[in-house]
């Protein structure tokens, strides 16, 4: 009887000792070697009952307050979707849409055409330099014609004067307008944005833009535009300054391509998201070499979970509580 | 069930191993002795190693059935069973007759590869991070896109020379006529003060490529001015000759020759 | 397992070979995982990248350049 007591004791300590081992690998508390034998039963299981009641208050109260202001947070973001009066933009099958699909490099250089060729009357484009365009939309040659076409402002010269010369690789493209006050007299003191990161700067993004230029319309009854706007559905409160300005045969392409307006309005959204993001390939590449890897590193650590547990796991324990009599 | 499973051999028969750790313990039952007949208090039991050695039934066991049957002892009198490890064992050791030293090469290689595996990936990940990190410290593409210029030499006319600007720099490029070649060819190397030789300074003699930032103080040198027919620097008074050499004044140095070549027919690159 | 013999012996058993054999190996691990992935990442957008698509716009002009001449 006494044998069998003292092996019961010194299986119990045994068990607190690898217990508290676990809790220091795991940082929790919750396996903490208290030295009586109660809260170790109690310990045993991964259940609540062993907590106190503080931490089971704490923990609560988090709880609550955590997923309230997480359901607060999503119905204030639904409710400012649901409050306006555009109409959504609807999903179009992009074909960079995906984890591993890239832009459609043809698309991109088609969209720069029909930005070059209408898009350039009254947007800047000021982030994006000629050199960004080589082996994306262009060759070096044709980057290079692209930027002798254009004139740059430069100076000062030796006389203090500025001068306009032939672009360079190293150039940014050219706005249309000097200032934001030049761009505002010249359009009914609307400003037209800068296109550089408008794919990412408004809700929708492409399919924003591809709406929004495909779905001008006339202005339905009791809608009151002022001289110089349009209506489009798609645009906040209706009225847009900017007329419509993609039609059929609104733009050539290089590569023979039939000129239609979705087809412009498609290629110049996918433009405009190479110009939000012109790191969107790499990214996706990096996406493939990621999940490469870290499935890789997922087995091997798998295998060395098992392997440094195998002696914890494969390891039985036998306690019987003692009685206090 | 402690000590006994060390026995080296018998352990794949044993389901659980564990060691004898000592507790400490005060025992659970205090004996109760009365205070005023016993002046000297007995030792109290503890259950330490030394102690419960003896009550371990280590001492001449024997495995009785040739290795085959169970030979663990039980000490819970309990309904506990044993449960099944198969899960955790290797496929090789699963058989009680394989004998491990035959297959532990084949264990061993096999952790041994997945943890290479685990570092090798492991330093591919590191690698490429640093390397983020470091080239972050790059000079920006945009700054990288300025450091070349390329001249097109068909709009310098012979004779003259032309300022571009070059890393913030003014940057000359002169046309030399024949003339100035062969004198600047003819100037004895050792009677200068910064001894170099025109092919030194040329990749063609036809062109002379320098920075023009005064040697001496900084100044921007005057172009087809001073004695000697190159340039003159108005701030002190250095004179240079038409290969950028310093002549006569107070510049210690030529005047600074860029890394450049000739790509083709009428085109120069500068940086 | 005599397969497995002599590779722990010569690579796992020595800490200093195994390093050795470790970095040996992430040259050349690096270099498989680059190519792989460009590889996969290069099937699944074929006739999307500029490499694909850049004669397109060149033959365009080639052949115009002909009409003129």
């Amino acid at each position: 009887m006494t044998r069998s007591c003292q092996w019961n004791q010194l299986s119990l300590r045994r068990f607190s000792i690898m217990a508290s081992a676990v809790g220091r690998i795991c940082g929790a508390r919750l396996l903490k070697n208290y030295g009586l034998v109660a809260p170790q039963v109690c310990q045993l299981s991964t259940g609540a009952q062993g907590w106190t009641k503080n931490r089971k208050l704490w923990l609560s109260t988090v709880g609550v307050v955590g997923t309230g202001v997480g359901a607060l947070l999503f119905a204030l973001e639904q409710s400012v979707q649901a409050s306006g009066s555009e109409a959504h933009p609807p999903h179009q099958p992009w074909s960079h849409d995906g984890w591993f699909k890239s832009l459609d490099h043809a698309s991109v250089r088609r969209g720069y055409e029909v930005y070059k060729q209408v898009c350039k009357a009254c947007h800047s484009l000021q982030y994006i330099a000629f050199r960004n365009l080589v082996n994306v939309t262009h060759t070096e040659e044709e980057a290079k014609a692209e930027a002798a076409e254009a004139m740059i402002k430069d100076g000062p010269d030796e006389e203090g004067n500025y001068f306009e010369r032939p672009g360079k690789l190293s150039d940014y493209l050219p706005s249309p307008y000097p200032n934001e006050n030049a761009a505002r007299a010249a359009n009914n003191g609307a400003y037209p944005p800068d296109l550089s990161l408008i794919c990412s700067g408004r809700k929708g993004g492409e399919d924003y833009i591809f709406a929004l230029l495909t779905g001008y319309m006339d202005a339905p009854a009791g809608v009151v535009l002022r001289e110089g706007q349009n209506y489009n559905p798609y645009f906040p409160g209706g009225a847009i300054s900017m007329a419509q300005v993609l039609f059929d045969e609104a733009a050539e392409y290089s590569d023979g391509t039939p000129a239609t307006a979705s087809q412009l309005a498609k290629d110049v959204a996918t433009f405009l998201r190479w110009c939000s993001e012109p790191e969107l390939d790499d990214r996706r590449l990096m996406t493939i070499k990621a999940i490469g890897m870290f499935s890789m590193l997922a087995a091997v650590t798998y295998y060395f979970k098992r392997h440094k547990w195998s002696t914890l796991k494969s390891r039985k324990l036998a306690y019987k509580p003692v009685s206090k009599k | 069930m402690t000590s006994v499973t060390r026995a080296g051999h018998l352990a794949p028969y044993f389901k659980a191993t564990s060691s004898v750790v000592s507790n400490g313990l005060k025992p659970l039952v205090v004996a109760h002795t009365p205070a005023e007949k016993v002046l000297v208090h007995p030792l109290p039991k503890t259950s330490t190693v030394e102690s419960l050695h003896g009550s371990l039934p280590i001492q001449g066991l024997k495995a009785r059935v040739n290795g085959r049957g169970p030979s663990h002892v039980r000490f819970a009198h309990t309904d506990i069973g044993y449960p099944d490890f198969s899960a955790y064992r290797r496929k090789e050791t699963q058989e009680p007759t394989a004998k491990a030293a035959e297959n532990v090469d084949g264990r061993q290689s096999f952790t041994y590869l997945i943890a290479g595996a685990g570092g090798v990936a492991g330093a591919y990940a590191a690698k490429s991070i640093v390397t983020h990190f470091v080239s972050s410290m790059a000079a920006a593409a945009d700054v990288l896109a300025l450091a070349k210029i390329e001249i097109k030499l068909s709009e310098i006319p012979e004779g003259k020379s032309v300022t571009f600007k070059w890393r913030g720099k003014p940057l000359f490029i002169r046309h030399r006529t024949e003339n100035e070649i062969s004198t600047e060819q003819a100037v004895p190397v050792d009677t200068l003060r910064d001894p170099q030789h025109d092919n030194q300074r040329t990749q063609n003699p036809k062109w002379l490529v320098v920075i023009g930032v005064c040697t001496h103080l900084g100044c921007v040198p005057v172009a087809n001015a001073g004695d000697f027919g190159g340039y003159y620097c108005p701030c002190h008074g250095s004179h240079y000759d038409a290969s950028g050499r310093i002549r006569k004044g107070p510049a210690p140095l030529n005047l600074e020759v860029p890394p450049h070549s000739f790509v083709d027919e009428g085109l120069l690159v500068v940086g | 397992m005599a397969i497995w013999a002599p590779v722990n012996r010569a690579f796992f058993k020595r800490t200093s070979t195994y390093f050795l054999v470790a970095s040996l190996c992430t040259f050349f691990f690096e270099r498989g995982v680059d190519v792989i992935s460009l590889y996969i990442f290069e099937s699944l957008n074929q006739n999307k990248l500029w490499k694909d698509v850049k004669d397109r716009f060149k033959k365009k002009e080639k052949v115009e350049e002909k009409k003129i001449c």
